[in-house]
């Protein structure tokens, strides 16, 4: 009981993580260290989450933040 | 010239800063040329740094994000780099997935969507209504404090009194 709700809220730091800077890998190997989990079982975790996660955020990003053109656009040199 | 009085550290303008800076040392006769190709040197460096990132991600299987945020954020805004990082990963992913599922805890793996499913909002909200120069500092901080615990981790080892089981 104790292991699900570590795994449910590593999962939430983790998606909180890339909706806002983009890394999802950092707090999932953390937990995954932590659990010692089997290297071939960590790998195979980290990545398949990583499909799953980053397209859930690209879908999220498209609906909600779209993208904001206005600093790249004024450029730098004027 | 107004640009060559700019401070360094506007974080508004990311791209500005870099130009800034070059510009000043290659001095007057490619001033010109410089501000006339602007916008590709941006395309430049983000293109060199998603080679860069990519190799990595080739050698080791991870790390991409944690690499190419850092150097996206000195170019684009960062919702931009942000963005960026999730769209190449998840075509990164696509291309590394086929022949990996027979390795994964399928429980563990749904409690981790779950779970991310339920933090993915928090992040949205959190970088439509923040200060870019916020969420710049706020990248640095994440990979710094992440390092650390990682070393800390793995130096001290999977405790076997307070280790966590799978699943």
């Amino acid at each position: 009981m104790k292991a699900r709700v570590a795994t449910l809220q590593s999962g939430a730091i983790s998606g909180t993580a890339t909706a806002l800077v983009g890394m999802a890998g950092p707090p999932l190997l953390i937990y995954l260290l932590l659990a010692g989990a089997p290297p071939p079982t960590a790998r195979a975790t980290l990545l398949s989450f990583f499909g799953i996660v980053y397209a859930a955020a690209l879908l999220s990003h498209t609906i909600a933040v779209g993208n904001r053109r206005r600093h790249l656009d004024r450029g730098g040199v004027s | 010239m107004r640009s060559r009085h700019r401070r360094i550290s506007d974080g508004y303008e990311p791209a500005a800063a870099v130009k800034v800076r070059f510009t000043s040392t290659i001095g007057p006769l490619t001033r010109g040329w410089w501000a006339r190709n602007s916008a590709s040197s941006t395309g430049a460096g983000l293109a060199a740094t998603a080679a860069g990132a990519a190799l990595l991600y080739t050698l080791t299987g991870f790390g991409f994000a944690v690499l190419s945020i850092t150097a996206f954020v000195l170019f684009v805004d960062p919702p931009q780099a942000v963005q960026l990082v999730i769209i190449i990963s998840t075509a990164l992913s696509i291309v590394t997935l086929p022949g990996l599922w027979r390795a994964v805890v399928p429980a563990l793996l749904l409690r981790l969507t779950l779970g991310s499913i339920a933090g993915l909002p928090l992040g949205l909200i959190a970088l439509r209504h923040a200060d870019p120069v916020v969420v710049r500092r706020l990248i640095g901080t994440t990979i710094l404090v992440f390092s650390g615990v990682l070393l800390w981790v793995q130096l001290r080892g999977p405790n076997r009194h307070t280790a966590l089981p799978l699943a």
